[in-house]
């Protein structure tokens, strides 16, 4: 599975070569990993060390194993075949807290804290100094709070309510409550997603700190230049294997990216459908929207008949750009949102939805289908009102028909209107949700992860479907994280990072590498010559 | 193709610590309000209201609601709910009753053996926490919310009920347990007589000797208790840890199923005691002991302040909303308003709490 690319990176192979610097007694070593989630191969046979005293740097994109390895040394999930030896004995973890009793500790990626406590409650959550009996030491608990937060420079006092503290300083708790847990093992999954730039450099300094007292520490994340800044050794995985492994110093920031993708793909771009001269007045138009501290003043225009793509890390506003567009953000949004020149009224997704705005949402069994429901009830939810006849009663023959013409038209595969969705695969799932905004009308169609979590063969069918759209005039907005989709299907590629959109790719210019590159380091590319 | 460099997103303000502090005191501040109005009122409507026999005697009568509305407020604090609480009051009055009546009658009536009182004491209290224990793990185990699960134990109870007194009152308990559910054994001293005080101008009239029913003391007993064990131990924290998110809390190493099931049976306990309570104070037990009694604690433990979905609440408000229910009560039978009104006053009352906890919720979450 190694194809010869991979020598791009400069780094020597993980198994022509020692991971750690010889002389460095690694604290953790995996041999062959497998781990599998139904018929995903998650990990496939992965080689990974831990020095003391080191980061390590690991990176892939999204799905290429990371966080899984991340959690099966954490002790989250169990391996299905592979060995993993601490200090040399082997060891076998069968939950968290047995990995957490061998000070193996993890900075999840979601904040996890207890909202409505304190500062000092949290960082020592049962772990709190008593008189025995239960009875807690209040005085010594703040003290030690008091003195971790001094200690690590955080500004928050130990009896702040954790609930009412901004983002960056949550995160900042969370990894002091991790580091207070006197680790050897520390897993930062993704720890600077949610800090801004100067609460990074704090984050990163500690991290330095950590290894240099002698903890090994492993940073997962996608912000590759933090990766070189901060990082000892580097791990690249791709599709479940370990793809690069090596000292930092010894490969650049584009050998990475190009480990990370692996073989490029010839993709095939689809025609242009836009319609209208680049001058003309756009079908939709963003004016200045906002969400203070997630969305940072967004503006830019869609033209009829165009596939616009919008990508970013995790983390950096994709899903609130496509609420706040449809007028369903978590947090009230400034800013305007023009269809044909008209303003959408704000905060009111029947309103959008009446000005030709139609969502497709990522989440897609929470958010989008309804179990339950019949393929009919589910097409036909937005548009019941154009099935009611005399006295309010629906018209199930139109309502059927609707739904069959439908079904035909995207090939949906199901036993027929009248079953229910949860019968259903998720690509057809998903094609039923498609069905269910066409039959809208929309002038436009906001698309968040279209293709998320579904097969192979149904993604190219959506992608189909994506391009048929366009092709009738509709503008798409494309909200995805998958490169493969952004290059085939998208005239145009806007990049978001942390909350703003800060460029965007046109035409040609649109490939993997840039994307990736852009994500990652908040940049776009000077065009190579 | 231009390089932009990507802006900082703006980061909202911190809010001042003492607007912090507020919104964090306001359900406090909202039901100490609602408490100062009621009690105006019912001063200026009758003036001998706020005399010391009166008070006692509205304290004696609130007693078996301040107990449950302890336990309640542990239960809901750890994101669960008990409304077989009242039909639990019933149980443990009728097995407590029938042990002490009706098991070895005694030739005497209204005398009978201490052990056999102290046996029948003994067993009314582990009927609570038995139920607490059988509600509790059905609901960790089979993970069935225990509004649902309670409701079943809530009418397994109270036929039991029946079953045990046979749909009749059990009368005429022991003489020492009536002496002691009724009696006035100490008085409390309390600095409000402003008025003698003024009058005879000597520090020491400004005492008020205010007569505390006995049962008033296993109340303020059960909630030094309770407050102890919500905020100073472990115990505590970790049904505060439990209710506010259980998967924060299972990550630290902390049992959730086994905090909620002891908290179920805690609730169970002070339900057993209120039935000792009520027990003692009116001499015998009736078969609908304890009927409603459920909602109107859960109502008391909602005004003062503990969170609906768990994780937030103080156990000493509850005793606010339990005086507030009951003052709402009294108020309406001094009015000589029909006792069939009650319901509808008790529920106005509980609506309005829910709608100013949301209200609440949503100040604090534009914070």
């Amino acid at each position: 599975m190694q194809s010869p690319d991979d020598t791009l990176t400069g780094l020597p192979r993980p198994d022509s070569a020692p991971a750690v610097e010889s002389g460095a007694v690694p604290l953790l070593r995996c041999r062959g990993l497998v781990r599998s989630f139904a018929a995903v191969r998650a990990l496939r046979g992965v080689d990974f060390s831990i020095a003391a005293g080191r980061v390590r740097g690991l990176v892939g994109e999204n799905g290429a194993g990371k966080s899984t390895l991340a959690k099966v040394i954490a002790g989250v999930h169990q391996p299905d075949d592979g060995v993993m030896e601490l200090d040399g004995r082997q060891v076998r973890f069968s939950g968290a807290d047995q990995a957490l009793a061998e000070r193996i500790v993890t900075v999840h990626q979601d904040i996890n804290l207890v909202q409505t406590m304190t500062v000092a409650e949290n960082l020592l959550l049962n772990n709190e100094p008593t008189y025995g009996l239960g009875i807690i030491r209040r005085r010594s608990m703040r003290d030690s709070a008091a003195r971790l937060l001094r200690q690590y420079e955080i500004d928050v006092g130990p009896n702040d309510v954790v609930g009412t503290l901004p983002n960056d300083l949550k995160k900042m708790v969370q990894i002091i409550k991790a580091v207070s847990l006197d680790p050897r093992i520390l897993l930062l999954d993704e720890p600077t997603s949610s800090l801004t730039d100067a609460e990074v450099r704090v984050a990163l300094r500690l991290i330095r700190r950590l290894a240099a007292e002698g903890v090994g520490v492993v940073l997962i994340s996608h912000y590759l230049a933090e990766i070189f800044e901060v990082c000892d050794d580097l791990t690249v995985m791709r599709d479940g294997e370990v793809v690069a492994d090596g000292p930092v110093r010894a490969t650049t920031l584009p050998q990475v990216v190009a480990a990370m993708i692996g073989r490029n793909v010839e993709t095939t771009r689809r025609a242009s459908h836009a319609i209208g001269a680049t001058g003309g007045a756009p079908l939709l138009q963003v004016e200045n929207l906002t969400i203070p501290g997630r969305l940072h003043t967004i503006n830019f225009g869609l033209r009829a008949g165009e596939v616009v793509g919008v990508t970013g890390l995790a983390g950096s506003g994709l899903s609130d750009l496509s609420r706040a567009i449809f007028g369903a953000s978590e947090r009230p949004s400034t800013g305007r949102v023009l269809i044909d020149g008209r303003p959408v009224p704000p905060g009111d997704p029947a309103g959008s939805l009446k000005s030709g705005i139609a969502l497709l949402t990522s989440d897609r069994l929470r958010e989008g289908i309804l179990p339950e429901f019949t393929l009919v009830e589910n097409i036909c939810l937005p548009i019941l009102s154009r099935f009611a006849r005399f006295g309010g009663a629906l018209d199930r023959d139109a309502m059927t028909a609707t739904a069959e013409r439908n079904i035909k038209r995207l090939h949906v595969l199901a036993p027929g209107p009248s079953a229910r969705a949860r019968q259903l695969s998720g690509g057809n799932q998903q094609k039923v949700l498609f069905a269910k905004w066409l039959e809208t009308n929309p002038k436009v169609f906001v698309m968040d992860e279209p293709t998320i979590g579904i097969d192979v063969g149904s993604k190219a069918e959506i992608r189909g479907i994506i391009d048929e759209i366009a092709g009738t005039g509709v503008g798409v907005l494309l909200v995805t994280t998958e490169l493969e989709e952004l290059v085939a299907l998208c005239d145009r590629v806007m990049i978001m990072f942390r909350g703003a959109i800060i460029g965007e790719l046109v035409g040609d210019a649109i490939d993997r590498q840039s994307i990736l590159h852009a994500s990652a380091c908040g940049e776009i590319q000077a065009v190579a010559a | 193709m231009t390089t932009v460099s990507a802006p900082e997103p703006a980061r909202p303000a911190a809010p001042s610590r003492l607007l912090a502090n507020l919104k964090r005191s306001y359900s406090l501040i909202q039901a100490l309000g609602v408490l100062a109005i009621l009690v105006v009122v019912m001063q200026v409507a009758n003036e001998r209201f706020l005399s010391p026999v009166n008070v006692g005697n509205l304290l004696g009568q609130m007693t078996v609601m301040l107990i449950v509305g302890a336990g309640m407020t542990i239960v809901m604090i750890s994101g669960e709910f008990d409304v077989s609480v009242g039909s639990v009051v019933g149980l443990s009055a009728a097995v407590a009753g029938w042990l002490m009546v009706r098991w070895m009658p005694s030739p005497v009536v209204g005398e009978q053996d201490l052990w056999i009182i102290l046996l029948a004491i003994g067993a009314a209290l582990l009927v609570g926490p038995a139920f607490g224990l059988v509600a509790g793990l059905v609901v960790t185990k089979a993970r069935i919310p225990s509004f649902i699960v309670t409701l079943g134990t809530l009418m397994m109870a109270r036929s039991l009920t029946l079953v045990v007194t046979q749909g009749q009152p059990i009368p005429d308990m022991p003489a020492a347990i009536k002496a002691f559910g009724q009696g006035r054994w100490v008085d409390l001293p309390l600095p409000f007589a402003f008025t003698s005080a003024a009058n005879s101008g000597s520090l020491a009239d400004l005492i008020v000797w205010l007569p505390i029913q006995n049962i008033l003391w296993i109340a303020i007993v059960v909630y030094a208790v309770g407050w102890f064990v919500l905020d100073r131990t472990t115990f505590g924290k970790r049904v505060y840890a439990v209710g506010s998110n259980r998967t924060v809390a299972v990550l630290s190493g902390i049992r959730a199923d086994h905090i909620k099931i002891y908290c179920m049976m805690i609730v169970g306990f002070t339900a057993s005691l209120a039935g000792l309570v009520s027990l003692s104070r009116l001499g015998a037990v009736s078969p609908n002991t304890g009927e409603g009694l459920e909602f109107e604690v859960i109502a008391a433990v909602v005004i003062g302040g503990t969170s609906l979905s768990g994780g937030q609440g103080k156990i000493l408000r509850t005793i606010i909303g339990v005086v507030i229910i009951a003052l709402t009560r009294n108020f309406l039978n001094l009015a000589r308003i029909e006792i069939f009104w009650q319901g509808f006053a008790t529920g106005t009352i509980i609506l309005t709490a829910v709608l100013l906890e949301a209200l609440q919720r949503r100040i604090s979450a534009r914070g």
